[in-house]
């Protein structure tokens, strides 16, 4: 599964050398999970969107480069991504040479638009939930979706709250350790 | 409704044709640039070639005027009829006759063979060895020569 994901990434860049849409496609793919590595990183969602917004822009720019290998075309994505953080954080604000160089449009975020930035930025933590035991998804959706307690959850499931708090904490730590794997790979 | 997500991509879709718009203008710009420096290349080798020929045919009209300057001053200075006519030759008569042919024949400047024919309307044909007396190798041997195209020939003294 991976490996076919990897050479649909790849096969999207290649052809956005001589196609737009492609790079389109590519978009979708990744900017939820680019957008909730910046998330994570940056105080605000304005922030983390105008990073992910570069981060892109930097990648269409740069598309004559990117050679494929053994790494996954998104390791390529998430180099740019990590380069336009620590810009960021060396300058003490968010590049825009890309989107410059790109006559690319800035985009005016209201209220709605960050609503939405946030709730996208959680998405690739809610798909990877799928990936856990269901034990372990059920326990983490519980708490921190449903925000119950340990003690209503053990309960309901008529187990001990310790069996939950360890099933809640694993959950998590499989979920940070797929995430860090994204974000690296 | 605002979707930042959806602009995003609007923009940089837009991008991405600019971008290949670009690409393409700079690809036709490479192959004319290409075509451009190499008709200058061309050019300069046209130029070059001109200017090869151009030296070249200096340098023949400074041969060809040497040589002509030497044959000129060889023909009209140091040239002229060699030998002496035999003792006892009879002068040629009339002194002065219509001349209705003149003809030199010669294959190089240092051809010793070289002659000048002279042929009048009495029918007197005056042959002379022409070439520098002083170098000439066979100058001994050589003379003016008379002949009528009537008569046997004989040597002249001719002036």
């Amino acid at each position: 599964m991976k490996d076919e994901k990897q050479r649909s990434d790849t096969e999207l860049l290649l052809a956005a050398r001589t196609c737009s849409e492609p790079f389109g496609v590519f978009y979708e793919w990744h900017f939820a999970s680019v957008l909730a590595f910046f998330r994570r990183r940056v105080p605000g969602p304005e922030e983390a969107f105008d990073l992910a917004a570069e981060t892109f822009a930097a990648a269409l720019a740069s598309l004559s480069r990117f050679e494929p290998g053994p790494e996954p075309p998104q390791a390529w994505l998430f180099a740019v991504a990590r380069h336009k953080l620590s810009e960021a954080r060396r300058s003490s604000r968010v590049q825009d040479e890309a989107r410059r160089a790109l006559a690319m449009q800035p985009i005016h975020l209201d209220d709605e638009a960050i609503e939405i930035l946030e709730a996208t930025a959680q998405t690739p933590a809610i798909e990877l939930l799928a990936t856990l035991a269901p034990e372990q998804r059920n326990a983490v959706k519980a708490h921190h979706l449903e925000e119950r307690g340990y003690s209503d959850i053990a309960t309901e499931v008529r187990r001990s709250e310790s069996v939950i708090r360890k099933r809640v904490s694993r959950g998590l730590a499989a979920l940070h350790a797929q995430l860090q794997e994204g974000e690296t790979s | 409704m605002s979707d930042p997500v959806s602009d995003l991509k609007r923009e940089l879709l837009a991008a991405a044709e600019r971008q290949l718009e670009h690409a393409a203008l700079g690809s036709a710009g490479v192959a004319r640039t290409n075509r451009r420096r190499w008709l200058e290349r061309s050019h300069v080798q046209g130029g070059r070639r001109r200017r090869l020929v151009v030296l070249a045919a200096a340098a023949l009209l400074v041969v060809v005027a040497t040589t002509s300057a030497f044959a000129t001053r060889a023909l009209l200075v140091n040239q002229g009829i060699i030998g002496l006519a035999p003792v006892g030759a009879t002068p040629s008569t009339p002194e002065r006759g219509e001349l209705v042919l003149e003809f030199t024949f010669g294959h190089t400047m240092g051809d010793p063979g070289r002659f000048r024919v002279l042929m009048y309307a009495d029918g007197r044909l005056i042959q002379e060895r022409i070439g520098d007396a002083t170098t000439s190798i066979n100058a001994e041997l050589v003379r003016a020569c008379e002949r009528h195209l009537d008569r046997p020939p004989r040597a002249t003294s001719h002036a």
